[in-house]
């Protein structure tokens, strides 16, 4: 079977096992350490690759972008498997995965409000 | 394979539970949001001199994240600076801090470094103008043997750790952004020294050398407005 084809059954299988956005959620969660990380190391790291205005507008906007769009994901995907997955899988995802991602998300909204001191 | 039931109330329930689950865990791991104690508009000027030492570019960038908007919120100006290698920064602190304490009528220093001997780098200040020094805060592990010192110098109080290899930064967190809200010293350093052992507890961290505490050396009283 083509790579294409491969790639069309698993998204099918995840759609029909409602884990889709689950997994999105989680990818999403996992990008954006990769991007906070990605910053801080233009920031301070050996070599300066951004400005320094922008040390700060970059990691909140990560932190609001990607904690935003994996907080709405983890949600909806918990949502949805509860409503139409099979009862062992959501049993087992929602803490196991969404639970964890929405920690991580909301957390960083949370935190960006923290640090920019509104809270 | 049977559709499994449309589960549709019990989805209702269980999301808006998780997402408030997850909250509440974010926020007993983190901190309640503070509210500023009193008006800071108190018709003098502050300035706050920030030095980071030179450390990994996540704690340099970590610190500037949380500091810079803090002390932004609290004080007219901010000199924040943050060393490439150490040794870094020694004359643009010394220049910061002429600078600030000849145009303003209150000025804050915080040493974000660790263990450290940088009132060294403040010698040649003019003594007269080292006397606007109010608050010295030191994150540098082990560091509060320099209160005398500091006090000596001009500072009103002088805020250190104790503790060998502190955690000072969760202390820090705690205590900045109570004292920016108008918190009295000793209270925001008490709330600090509080909230940090808490969340070190959960860690098995708290208590003997890695000690978050701080310590207090003279105006517990004051607060970013001045003196009562």
């Amino acid at each position: 079977m083509s790579r294409p084809g491969r790639l069309v059954r698993a998204g099918a299988w995840l759609a029909r096992w409602h884990l889709a956005l689950p997994l999105a959620a989680l990818l999403v969660a996992l990008a954006e350490l990769a991007a906070l990380r990605a910053v801080w190391i233009f920031s301070f790291g050996p070599e300066r690759r951004i400005p320094e205005w922008a040390d700060l507008p970059l990691g909140h906007a990560v932190l609001w972008g990607l904690g935003g769009a994996g907080a709405v994901l983890a949600l909806a995907g918990a949502y949805r498997l509860v409503r139409r997955g099979r009862a062992w899988v959501a049993a087992a995802v929602v803490p196991l995965v969404c639970l964890p991602v929405a920690v991580i998300s909301l957390g960083s909204l949370y935190a960006s409000l923290v640090v920019a001191a509104i809270l | 394979m049977p559709a499994p039931p449309d589960r549709r109330r019990l989805a209702l329930l269980v999301t808006p539970l998780l997402a408030a689950a997850a909250l509440a865990l974010v926020v007993l791991a983190g901190d309640v949001p503070v509210l500023r104690a009193r008006s800071l508009d108190t018709g003098t000027t502050r300035a706050a001199v920030a030095l980071r030492d030179h450390v990994i570019p996540f704690q340099k960038w970590g610190t500037k994240l949380f500091t810079l908007p803090h002390l932004e919120e609290g004080y007219d100006r901010v000199y924040y600076l943050t060393q490439a290698y150490r040794g870094d920064q020694r004359e643009e602190l010394i220049r910061a801090l002429d600078d600030a304490l000849r145009t303003h009528d209150q000025v804050d220093l915080f040493l974000l470094a660790h263990t450290n001997e940088l009132f060294t780098w403040t010698g040649s200040l003019d003594p007269a103008l080292r006397r606007k020094l109010r608050l010295v805060y030191n994150t540098g592990c082990g560091d509060a043997w320099q209160a005398r010192t500091w006090l000596s110098l001009g500072a009103d109080a002088y805020v250190g750790h104790p503790a060998m290899k502190s955690m000072s930064p969760a202390f820090y967190f705690y205590f900045l952004r109570r004292w920016v809200r108008g918190h009295e010293l000793a209270a925001a350093v008490d709330a600090g020294n509080r909230a940090a052992a808490r969340r070190l507890g959960w860690l098995g961290l708290s208590g003997g050398a890695t000690d978050a505490t701080a310590v207090v050396a003279g105006r517990g009283d004051l607060w970013i407005g001045g003196a009562p």
